[in-house]
C-alpha cells in the first residue's frame, strides 16, 4: 500500500485519522503504532516480525546503555554489539547474496546463501535505530523506558519506508507531547495533495520517456534521446521521492508532528556539496551526525601514513567524506553502481573542498578580500553543477556499470546512434507541456508567485480564495490518474 | 572566566576561522547566519574553540550545537 493509492487514500488514512482523534490523549501513541505495524503488515506480512524484533532488541540495549552509564567499557560494549547487530541486519538482507555472487565470480567458488527479500523500508528504520542507539550512548538522548514510544519512533508509518530519516533527539519530545492545531492539521492536508499530485500527475508520466531511454540498446539511442532521458529521469526521481517526502510529511502535520523537510530546490544549486545540501536533506544530516563527525574528530590525532605528521584538519576532511560517501552510495542499493554514484559524488565534493581551500589560503596571503559573486561565474557554476549531477543520475538508474558507461558514451555522442532521432522528436513533441511544468516547479517558481501574491492586497485576496479551488482540482485530478493508472511504487520504496 | 569573557572568544575564534573580522557571534547566531559555515568549518570552529579553551567535547555536544550559546553553555560545563 503507497500513499498515492486509492486504499490508502480513502479507506486506511481516514479510518487512521478518525481513530487517533476519538481516542484519549494517553492512547494516541498505542494507536499509531498499531496503525504503523498495519500498514507495513500490508505491504511485507512477515516483515513485522523483523520489525518488532528490531525494536525489542533496540528498546532492551537502549535501557542497558542508560542503566550502565557509570561504566564505559560495559556501555561501549553494549553500543558495539547492538550498532552490528543493526548493521549485520542491513548487510544480511540487502548485501549478502549479491556479495557472495561478485565474489563466486570474481574467485569461481560457488558458495551459495540464500536471496532473501528485502523488508520494506530496512534502510531507512536501521538507521532511525542507530540514531536512536548512538544519541543514548552519547548522553544527548535518555533511553526510552515506554517501549511504545520507540515503536513509534522506529515504525511511524507516515516515515517507515522511506524517511524523512528522523533523528530520535528531534523526535522524541513530539513523542511525548503534541498539542493538536488546526492549521498544522490543514498544513498537512495541502502537503499531501501537493506531494500527490507531485507523484501522479508529474513523476509517473515522465517516467514513460525515462525508461524507453534506459531500455533501449547500445547503438540504438540517440545523442538527443539520450539527454532527454537522463534529464526526464533526474525529473522523475525528484518529483517522486520530494513528492513522497512531502506527503510523508504532510501526513505527520495531520498527526501532529513536525517532521524536518527533505528537498530545497536542489536544481538551482551552484556547487554539487550545495546541491547534496539540498537534496534528501535529512539523509545528509544523518551521514553528517553519525559518520562523517565520528570518523573526522577519530583522525585529528592520528598520523598521516604517507607523511608521518598528525593528520591535517583538510586532510581529516577527506577521508571522513570518502568513508561518508563509501556508506552512501551503497546505502541506496547493492549494485556496483551504487558504490560508483557515491564514488562519482564523493570526487566532485573533494575535489571542490580542495579548491576553496586553496582559494581561501591565497586570499588569505595577499590579504585580499572575499571577491563579490559574478552572474557569469555563478552561471557556469550551475551548469557545471547540474552536468555532474545528470551524469551522476545516469550511474544512479543504469543496471551495471557498463550500460552507465555506453549510456553516458550516447550523451557524449560516442556511441553508433545518431544525433536526433524520431523518438526524440515524438517524446518532446508529445510531452513538451509535462516537461514544462516539470522544470518550472522543479525551481522555486510557487515560492516566488506566492511572495509576489503577499506583497499586493488584491493579489493575496484573489489567492486566497483561489487556493482551495487550486487544492481541491489538484486532488481530484491526481486521484483520477491514479484510479485510470497502473499500481507504481515510489521508487525509494526499493531501497 | 565569565560569559561574557567566553562569547569574547569565541568571536575571536570565529573572525580567525572565517577570516572576518567583522563577524559578530551572538549566543542566538547559527550556522544559517554564517554563509561559509559548513560541516567542515564547524568542525575546525570546535577544534579551534577545544584549543583555546582547553576542554574536550563529546560528539554528542558537537553534534547538537544548535547556535552558539550551546556551544558557549557546553564550555561553562567544561570549565565548571
Amino acid at each position: 500500500m503507497t500513499f498515492s493509492s486509492i486504499v490508502f487514500v480513502f479507506a486506511f488514512l481516514p479510518i487512521a485519522l478518525a481513530g487517533y482523534y476519538l481516542l484519549r490523549s494517553n492512547l494516541k501513541n498505542a494507536f499509531l503504532v498499531l496503525i504503523s505495524l498495519l500498514f507495513y503488515a500490508c505491504g511485507e506480512p512477515k516483515f513485522v516480525l523483523v520489525l518488532m524484533a528490531d525494536i525489542l532488541l533496540n528498546y532492551g540495549f537502549g535501557l542497558a546503555i542508560e542503566e550502565f552509564r557509570t561504566k564505559p567499557i560495559v556501555t561501549r560494549s553494549l553500543m558495539i554489539i547492538i550498532l552490528s547487530g543493526n548493521i549485520g541486519m542491513l548487510l544480511s538482507y540487502k548485501y549478502l547474496y549479491s556479495a557472495v555472487s561478485s565474489f563466486n565470480q570474481i574467485a569461481n567458488t560457488s558458495f551459495s546463501v540464500p536471496n532473501l527479500a528485502l523488508p520494506l523500508g530496512i534502510s531507512f528504520f536501521t538507521f532511525r535505530t542507530i540514531s536512536y542507539i548512538l544519541d543514548v550512548y552519547w548522553g544527548t538522548s535518555k533511553a526510552q523506558e515506554n517501549i511504545l514510544s520507540l515503536a513509534l519512533y522506529i515504525s511511524f508509518f507516515p516515515q517507515i519506508t522511506s524517511g524523512p530519516i528522523v533523528k530520535y533527539n528531534n523526535f522524541e519530545n513530539q513523542i511525548a507531547v503534541r498539542t493538536w492545531n488546526l492549521e498544522l492539521f490543514v498544513t498537512g492536508i495541502k502537503r499531501l495533495i501537493i506531494g500527490l499530485s507531485k507523484k501522479v500527475l508529474i513523476a509517473d508520466m515522465i517516467a514513460v520517456c525515462a525508461d524507453r531511454a534506459f531500455g533501449l540498446a547500445n547503438g540504438e539511442l540517440s545523442f538527443s534521446f539520450a539527454w532527454l532521458g537522463a534529464i526526464t529521469f533526474l525529473l522523475q526521481l525528484y518529483y517522486d521521492f520530494s513528492g513522497y517526502s512531502d506527503m510523508a510529511i504532510g501526513l505527520g502535520n495531520m498527526f501532529g508532528f513536525n517532521c524536518p523537510e527533505n528537498f530545497d530546490y536542489p536544481f538551482i544549486s551552484k556547487s554539487v556539496g550545495e546541491y547534496w545540501r539540498r537534496w534528501h536533506i535529512t539523509l545528509g544530516a544523518w551521514l553528517k551526525d553519525y559518520i562523517y563527525t565520528p570518523v573526522f574528530r577519530s583522525m585529528m590525532k592520528k598520523k598521516n601514513i604517507f607523511t608521518k605528521q598528525t593528520m591535517k584538519i583538510n586532510e581529516c576532511d577527506l577521508f571522513a567524506l570518502f568513508i561518508t560517501w563509501l556508506i552512501c552510495g551503497p546505502w541506496h542499493g547493492s549494485g556496483w553502481t551504487y558504490l560508483a554514484y557515491g564514488m562519482w559524488y564523493f570526487v566532485f565534493i573533494a575535489l571542490e573542498r580542495l579548491l576553496q581551500a586553496r582559494e581561501k589560503k591565497r586570499l588569505k596571503l595577499k590579504k585580499l578580500p572575499k571577491p563579490k559573486e559574478k552572474k557569469w561565474v555563478n552561471f557556469c557554476s550551475h551548469i557545471f553543477t547540474m552536468l555532474i549531477v545528470i551524469f551522476g543520475t545516469v550511474i544512479f538508474r543504469s543496471n551495471s556499470i557498463h550500460s552507465a558507461i555506453t549510456y553516458m558514451q550516447a550523451m557524449l555522442g560516442l556511441s553508433a546512434g545518431s544525433f536526433v532521432d524520431s523518438v526524440f522528436t515524438f517524446f518532446l513533441n508529445e510531452n513538451k507541456i509535462l516537461y514544462f511544468v516539470g522544470i518550472i516547479f522543479c525551481i522555486p517558481t510557487a515560492r516566488k508567485v506566492k511572495e509576489i501574491c503577499n506583497k499586493y492586497m488584491i493579489l493575496s485576496r484573489i489567492s486566497y480564495i483561489l487556493s482551495p479551488i487550486i487544492y481541491m482540482g489538484l486532488f481530484f485530478v491526481a486521484i483520477s490518474f491514479t484510479v485510470t493508472s497502473s499500481y507504481s511504487p515510489f521508487i525509494y520504496f526499493k531501497f | 572566566m565569565d560569559r561574557t569573557e567566553i562569547m569574547a572568544k569565541i568571536n575571536e575564534v570565529f573572525t580567525a576561522i572565517f577570516d572576518d573580522s567583522d563577524i559578530v557571534v551572538l549566543e542566538t547566531t547559527t550556522a544559517n547566519d554564517i554563509e561559509d559555515w559548513d560541516s567542515l568549518a564547524h568542525l575546525e570552529l570546535i577544534s579551534e574553540i577545544e584549543k583555546v579553551f582547553d576542554v574536550h567535547f563529546t560528539l554528542g555536544e558537537i553534534t547538537n550545537f544548535t547556535n552558539v550559546g550551546a556551544m558557549c553553555d557546553s564550555i561553562v560545563k567544561h570549565m565548571g
